[in-house]
Formats: structure tokens, sequence, C-alpha cells
């Protein structure tokens, strides 16, 4: 089956990085590029799995918006070059423009998210047990999430307290929107784990991973920044965000598939005996 | 065409085909929530001429997980079985 085979991306991405790093060397460049192309895999992806979509369709909405979400961070990084020195670099300092960047992103991300649970209530589906359980067990688990996510915010916090106002709300944007998206991992594994079985279990499934990503993320670059190291952890966080990206794209093939499989389905779809 | 008698067989060949996507038990629990809502049926009352009333009821969720024109096609297809 190959849905099995999507897992490995983000993993053969990951394997991409940290030989390139210990046979090339690591540096800027090596994160530039890396970045940079798992963020336009990431969106090519995504933008296929919205070309699957037709107009007015829910999930066209949502794969939209993840592209976009990750299309901007790739333009960023794309238009500042490896040493940060190219054109857009040079603007990039300026605070609305920080602050632009950083409610775009988040914004797209959760809101492409957010449509993805959406769905399943949408689709009038819903999850076992009574309502009470469902909430304990979606509360559970969003506290879980929160609680992973709550030494990142703290020392978060802490910084943008820190620092003045113009390199703060862009960074409590990014702080809000973390918030947001570790509370959104937990429905989505629970929504993927309902499909489990089912070609659905993936696109759910590598998206909840994705945005687990950037909770290890934010994790690994405070312990890095903390603990003031450079070498492996800086490595260490540059092959969780190409796997973030990567889980992000294996999620838009993977719903692509699901789409452009129907007529497996269909073929295989039983004929009722006459019992 | 042979009738189908009141079996559970309507709801057990619609769950079947809808677990491709949806997964064994969340299509098996979709297609007994949309024949009771909908129907106004348990899922072993549902009947053969039944099936594409169900099917109906089913189109927007999947028009929602898969879009428009794979979940119409899906659907189609799945009435013509029933035929």
């Amino acid at each position: 089956m190959r849905y099995r085979l999507l897992p490995l991306l983000p993993l053969a991405g990951a394997a991409a990085v940290v030989a390139a790093a210990v046979l090339g060397g690591a540096g800027p460049r090596l994160w530039w590029t890396s970045e940079v192309s798992a963020q336009l895999a990431s969106v090519a992806c995504c933008l296929a799995a919205a070309a699957a979509f037709g107009r007015g369709d829910y999930m066209l909405r949502a794969w939209t918006l993840t592209a976009l979400g990750n299309l901007l961070p790739a333009l960023n990084r794309l238009t500042a070059g490896p040493d940060a020195s190219w054109w857009l670099a040079r603007i990039a300092g300026r605070p609305w423009l920080d602050l632009a960047l950083s409610t775009l992103v988040n914004g797209f991300s959760i809101a492409g998210a957010l449509y993805f649970v959406g769905a399943f209530w949408r689709s009038g589906l819903s999850l076992p047990g009574s309502r009470g359980r469902q909430a304990a067990v979606i509360g559970g688990a969003i506290g879980v999430a929160l609680l992973l996510g709550a030494p990142v915010l703290y020392f978060s916090v802490q910084d943008v307290l820190g620092g003045g106002l113009a390199e703060g709300i862009p960074e409590a944007i990014g702080i809000l929107g973390d918030v947001v998206a570790f509370s959104l991992v937990a429905p989505l594994f629970r929504i993927a784990l309902e499909f489990r079985g089912g070609v659905l279990q993936w696109p759910w499934g590598l998206l909840a991973a994705s945005n687990l990503g950037w909770l290890t993320y934010d994790v690994v670059a405070l312990v890095s920044r903390r603990a003031g190291s450079a070498g492996p952890a800086r490595l260490a966080c540059e092959v969780v965000v190409v796997m973030t990206y990567l889980c992000a794209g294996a999620a838009g093939l993977a719903h692509r598939w699901a789409i452009s499989g129907s007529g497996e389905a269909r073929s295989a779809a039983p004929a009722p005996s006459a019992g | 065409m042979a009738r189908l008698p009141v079996t559970s067989s309507t709801c057990d060949a619609v769950a079947d085909a809808l677990a491709t996507y949806l997964g064994p038990n969340t299509a098996r629990t979709a297609v007994r929530t949309f024949a009771e809502r909908t129907l106004g049926k348990r899922a072993a009352e549902v009947e053969r001429e039944d099936a594409p009333a169900l099917l109906d009821a089913l189109r927007p969720m999947l028009r929602t997980l898969l879009g428009s024109g794979p979940a119409d096609h899906a659907i189609q297809q799945l009435k013509e079985a029933f035929r």
C-alpha cells in the first residue's frame, strides 16, 4: 500500500539533512537549502491536494490555507537568502513586515488546521462515547499538549517581555499561534484514529504529526537557546523543521491519492447479496 | 431483481464501501447514524429500497471529506450496485 511509504518522506528529508551536514559541513547555506527545499516541496504537495478539489469544496479551503501558511515562510527565506543578505532582508527588520508575516503565517496555518478539525463535525460524524467523555478525552489531550508547550510558552513570553514592543508583538502572535497549534494536535490525532483502517487516516494523521512537529521544534529550539549550544542543537532544529514541513506535504499527497483513488474504492464496492 | 428482505446486508454493504475512506468502525457508525437520522430505522431494519435515500443522506459527508466530484461518483457507483 503506497500510503505506508508517505511517513518515509519526512524521514528521508531528515536523513538527507543529517547526511549533508556530516559530509558537507553544517552551516547557514545548508540550513537555508534544506528549509527552502522542504517548504517548497510542502507547498507543492498542499497545492496538489487543493487542486484535487473543486471550487466550493470545503477541503479546498483547508488545503489552500495550509499551502499559504507554508508558502509565506518559503518566500521569506527565499528572498532573505542563506546569509539574510538579500533584498528583502534589508527591509525585513521593519516591525510592520515582521508583524504582517507573523500574523499571516500563523493565521493561515491555524485556519487550515481548524478546517481539518471542523471537517469531521461538519460531515456529520461524531466521536464515540457520550459528549462528556468526548469532551474529557479531547480536553485531556489538549491539556497534555499545552503542558508540553508550557515551558516553551513561559520562556517565550519572558523573551517578549524583555524585548521592545516592536519585536514583542510579532513574537506574541507567534506564541498565540503556538498555543492554538498545540491545542489542535490532539483533535487531529483523535480524528485520524477514528479513520483508522481507511485512507483518510493518512492526511489527518500526517497533518497532526506536522503540528506536533512545531511543538517539538519549539522545545528543541528552546533547549538549544537556553543551553547556548550551537552545532548539534541547530542540526536537530533543522531536522525537525524539515520533517515538519514534509509531514504536511505528505498529508497533502495522501489526501490527493485518497481522492484520485476513489475509482478503486468504487470498483471495490460490494454488491449486497439477496441474503 | 430479487428484493432484499429485512436484513442488515444493505447497511453492511454501504459500510464496507465507505470503510475504504473512513475505516471500518467510523463507516459502520456513520451508516448506522444516518440510517436512524434520515430513515428513522435501525441498521437491521434498512431494506434494499432504502439504499438510495441512505446514500443521498451520506452524500454531504463524503462531499466534505472527498470533494463533490469523487463523492458524487462514489455514491452513484453504490446506487448502481444496489439496482
